[in-house]
């Protein structure tokens, strides 16, 4: 395929080579006229000697054409062609075994500490937006629940030999607001320092909203918590984060903050980051803008979820939602050129690393790949994460889970005071179901290589599910315009984003 | 060879590289590399070097701006001949509302902070199992052996051969190669070499074999020729076993009886066998292929040998030429592993009989087998890389010199010999 990006140059584009090759206009031509099924060599042959006008070309001499042509064939005898050369995604097959030693391996564990919340936002995953979620009932996860999980958790890892470079072990604490359980969180740091584990290295972490951490400060720093907090931006931006009789939430969350850095600069400066959800009343501008003049910190923003939205309460979810990024107008390009450090917060990052990933093939994962015989990357089916690798979420109610953001209905298993119930065989066979499934819709997709679709983002019921990431051949080349036009733009990021 | 286009040359135009050729630019001296059709070109000119240098550049990603006072002879013709070999082209500006970039070739490792620095693996590794990073351990099990061969001290620094350093019997505990077993369990290691000494005299040779014959590996026995002695019977205990296979190491001078009684041996077994030639002189090699034609032997390996008298025999045999550069037409996969990896010894580990640990039988010990789980020492190896993560850019000549990123790994020779220019690509070496 060759594109022609917003800078008016001509790229000769093979996710199967793989590699963007700046060409000669003509290459252009001499593609559509092969699409068109007319002979090059021929239509050269036929033609006088001299100089020909072409659209984009200017002049071109019949001598020009020749070494073009040959240019032409060179590279298609290379790898570039039109030919559709896509292998079939290869199947993800899960077993017990398999699954068993994803979770002894797992870096993290998150509690849902409670399920109870001292705010009411208005785009609340588990508000009056949303459904499939357990039913909010302010209730807490129970102390011997999750010691009994870590207990389960270390025996795993004893039996299957923890496989990592670092033996480590985040413990993440998790609500609704898990500042609104305290003693759980005070009484399973204790239970985790006081005990001998083959976790290996254990560190804390948690998520909150901010309204009570200055009664726990002394805690926090004392146990080296990573704190992640949300807050949307300023006074204005932050209007849709309500308490729970309606009150605006900011000017209580924003005073714990400056307590927090004033109090303890050093522990602020290391361990504390921002959470923001982008909606209607901010933007990514005025959250960057508003986190580094005040706290002289990045923020990362996600998107109001999409996954669960209520059928009846489509319009309203979309009077507040807003995409996180679409594209960039010329002047906020132009202030990452200006400022090169800036790009590290380009909103882009993560589409344009992966349409490096897609068709450069400068992208490895491990140094085994370079030494693996298949070329390229490989191929995968969808972008769920393998269940348990990453890390398991502990719900309020003892569900196990593999993640925060996925919905409760896939619960992957129970614990309770007394037992932990996981059936890795019935996991691995779901997984497999749910593989088998997306084949078809993943077999036809152009972005199935490099996918990052959750599986279960997606309405599994249905019998053949969509997706949004799916991508054909018209969607594939726009997205390719837009890649290459923001590199035209900024070539500097290019570079940058191969740092890693 | 293409003619420019008379316009090109008096129009400002977009000088640029394809993304597919590797350049390598050093102080006097440049190369461009086609890795789609192997075209090499080299420049020692000032102002090519210069244009070059201009085109590395990273704000310029391959592509710059040639005004049309630049283009004299001498780029008059650097530019046909990119040209004419697909390297690169020219480009009117008028073409183009804005300048184009090419994705030029350089190495994304994900997670990783500083690509091409292998010293950064850690922060790589943070989320991945250490135990895919293992595949073949090579295990000394022992250090005796009745013969006193020339090549017993030494040879094992070039290749992978019999040795017998010390004169105390060293050998590895039983156990430790059980637990070893197990641990192995965990990783991707699917090869185990076995060798000595003469291994055959290991004190447990039956119970060993019994135990490697349980775990579901490749196991290669390595000995030398003169270790088979007529009616030894451990050859049957090995046909016990799946996935063995016999290794028979043979040096000059050839002792004709001993090498045809264990032609004979290993040929009345069904175990896979593979016949390792040492060479120091062209006439070992014909001799060599006097006996591989005469006995009809069909898996053989040459291993030369550098004794310290023969530099003439490596330079003819084993120094790098421009032309064998060329003939092994280093893809961009290959050249992207020679910035990063040495992949002779990467995912490799050699125990010794007193159960010290290395990557490379050159390089600095890890450890101590039995005190630490193998992965520790992998976990070590991935962290400070003296073995797996030498390559030419960290050696002198080699990281000043323009091929050293299409070159081929740095081998043990190069290790045993402590230079690292075992090439004729600059005739002055």
């Amino acid at each position: 395929m060759v594109i022609c990006s917003e800078g008016k140059n001509y790229y000769l584009i093979d996710r199967h080579a793989p590699q963007v090759l700046l060409v000669h206009p003509i290459i252009k031509h001499f593609n559509d006229m092969e699409e068109l099924g007319i002979d090059i060599q021929k239509w050269i042959n036929n033609i006088g000697s001299g100089e020909f006008e072409l659209t984009d070309v200017e002049s071109i001499s019949k001598e020009e054409l020749v070494f073009y042509l040959t240019y032409y064939n060179f590279l298609k005898s290379a790898g570039y062609s039109n030919e559709s050369k896509g292998s079939p995604p290869a199947k993800k097959h899960y077993s017990a075994n398999l699954i068993k030693l994803y979770l002894a391996n797992s870096e993290k564990i998150v509690f849902e500490v409670t399920d109870a919340c001292n705010l009411k936002c208005r785009y609340c995953g588990y508000g009056e937006l949303y459904e499939g979620f357990d039913k909010r009932e302010n209730k807490n996860l129970s102390i011997a629940a999750a010691k009994t999980f870590l207990e389960y958790f270390d025996n795993l890892r004893k039996e299957k030999s923890n496989q990592r470079l670092f033996k480590k072990l985040c413990i993440s604490f998790y609500g609704g607001e898990p500042l609104l359980n305290f003693p759980f969180i005070k009484e399973i740091v204790e239970y985790t320092k006081n005990n001998e584990w083959s976790h290996g290295i254990v560190s804390f972490g948690m998520t909150t909203n901010g309204l009570l951490i200055n009664k726990y400060l002394d805690f926090l720093v004392e146990n080296n918590f990573l704190l992640s907090i949300s807050l949307d931006g300023n006074e204005v931006n932050n209007a849709y984060r309500l308490t729970l009789d309606g009150k605006a939430s900011f000017k209580t969350v924003f005073h714990n903050i400056i307590t927090l850095k004033e109090e303890y600069p050093e522990y602020f400066e290391k361990n504390v980051s921002f959470l923001a959800v982008n909606h209607k009343k901010n933007s990514i501008k005025s959250l960057e803008r508003y986190f580094d003049t005040t706290f002289g910190k990045p923020v990362m923003v996600s998107e109001m979820s999409m996954v669960g939205v209520r059928r009846d309460r489509v319009e309203d979810f979309f009077k507040i939602y807003r995409k996180v990024y679409e594209s960039l107008k010329p002047n906020e390009l132009e202030d990452f050129k200006k400022n090169p450090k800036s790009l590290v917060r380009f909103p882009g990052r993560i589409r344009m690393k992966h349409f490096i990933k897609e068709f450069t093939g400068n992208t490895i994962d491990k140094y085994s790949q370079l030494l693996d015989d298949v070329g390229g990357n490989l191929v995968t089916q969808t972008g769920t994460c393998d269940p348990f690798k990453q890390k398991v979420f502990i719900t309020a109610n003892g569900m196990i889970l593999t993640c925060e953001r996925i919905p409760h209905i896939y619960s992957l298993g129970e614990v309770d005071d007394n037992e932990v119930r996981i059936d890795y065989q019935k996991i691995s066979d779901e997984y497999n179901y749910w593989y088998r499934k997306m084949e078809k819709l993943c077999k036809k997709c152009t972005r199935r290589r490099f996918c990052t679709q959750c599986l279960f983002h997606l309405n599994l019921n249905e019998e053949s599910p969509q997706c949004p990431q799916y991508e054909d051949a018209e969607k594939m080349k726009n997205n390719i315009i837009k890649s290459i036009s923001t590199f035209e733009h900024l070539p500097a990021l290019y570079l940058d984003l191969l740092k890693g | 060879m293409a003619v420019i286009n008379k316009k090109m040359k008096i129009k400002p135009s977009w000088l640029y590289l394809n993304p597919f050729v590797h350049l390598n630019v050093k102080k006097d001296k440049a190369v461009l590399y086609n890795t789609l059709n192997g075209t090499l070109l080299e420049y020692v000119d000032v102002n090519i070097l210069r244009i070059l240098k201009r085109l590395k550049a990273a704000k310029n990603l391959y592509v710059i701006l040639l005004n049309a006072a630049e283009i004299n002879a001498n780029v008059s013709e650097f530019i046909k001949e990119i040209r004419g070999s697909f390297i690169g082209d020219i480009l009117p500006v008028s073409f183009s509302e804005k300048k184009p970039v090419q994705l030029i070739p350089r190495l994304l490792l994900e997670k990783t902070p500083s690509p091409m620095t292998f010293k950064s693996r850690i922060k790589l590794l943070l989320g991945d199992e250490v135990g895919e990073y293992l595949n073949i351990v090579t295990l000394y099990i022992n250090n005796r052996c009745s013969h006193n061969c020339r090549l017993c001290k030494e040879g094992y620094k070039q290749f992978l051969y019999c040795r017998v350093e010390d004169v105390h019997r060293k050998e590895l505990a039983i156990e430790s190669i059980s637990e070893l077993l197990e641990q192995l369990k965990t990783t991707l290691t699917f090869q185990l070499n076995i060798i000595g000494g003469d291994i055959s005299e290991y004190s447990k040779f039956y119970e060993l074999i019994d135990l490697l014959n349980d775990a579901k590996l490749k196991k290669s026995y390595y000995l030398n020729y003169l270790n088979f002695s007529p009616g030894i019977e451990w050859l049957n205990a090995l046909e016990n076993g799946q996935f063995n296979a016999l290794h028979v190491l043979v040096h000059p001078p050839l002792k004709i009886a001993a090498f045809l009684n264990t032609l004979d041996l290993v040929r009345s077994k069904r175990t896979p066998y593979v016949f390792h030639f040492v060479v120091e002189t062209e006439d070992d090699v014909e001799s060599a292929e006097t006996l591989i034609s005469k006995y009809n032997l069909r898996d053989i390996e040459f291993h030369p040998y550098y004794n310290g008298r023969n530099l003439s025999f490596f330079k003819d045999n084993i120094f790098i030429t421009k032309e064998s550069l060329m003939e092994s037409a280093p893809s961009m996969k290959h050249i992207f592993t020679n910035m990063s990896i040495n992949p002779l010894d990467f995912k490799g580990l050699t125990v010794s009989s007193n159960n010290d640990v290395h990557a490379n039988v050159n390089s600095p010990r890890l450890g101590v087998l039995g005190i630490k789980n193998i992965m520790e020492f992998v976990k070590k190896e991935m962290i400070t890389g003296r073995a797996w993560g030498l390559v030419r850019k960290h050696v002198s000549p080699c990281k000043s010199c323009s091929y050293n990123f299409l070159c081929p790994p740095i081998s043990n020779y190069e290790r045993a010999l402590g230079r690292y220019n075992l090439c004729h690509i600059w005739q002055k070496h």
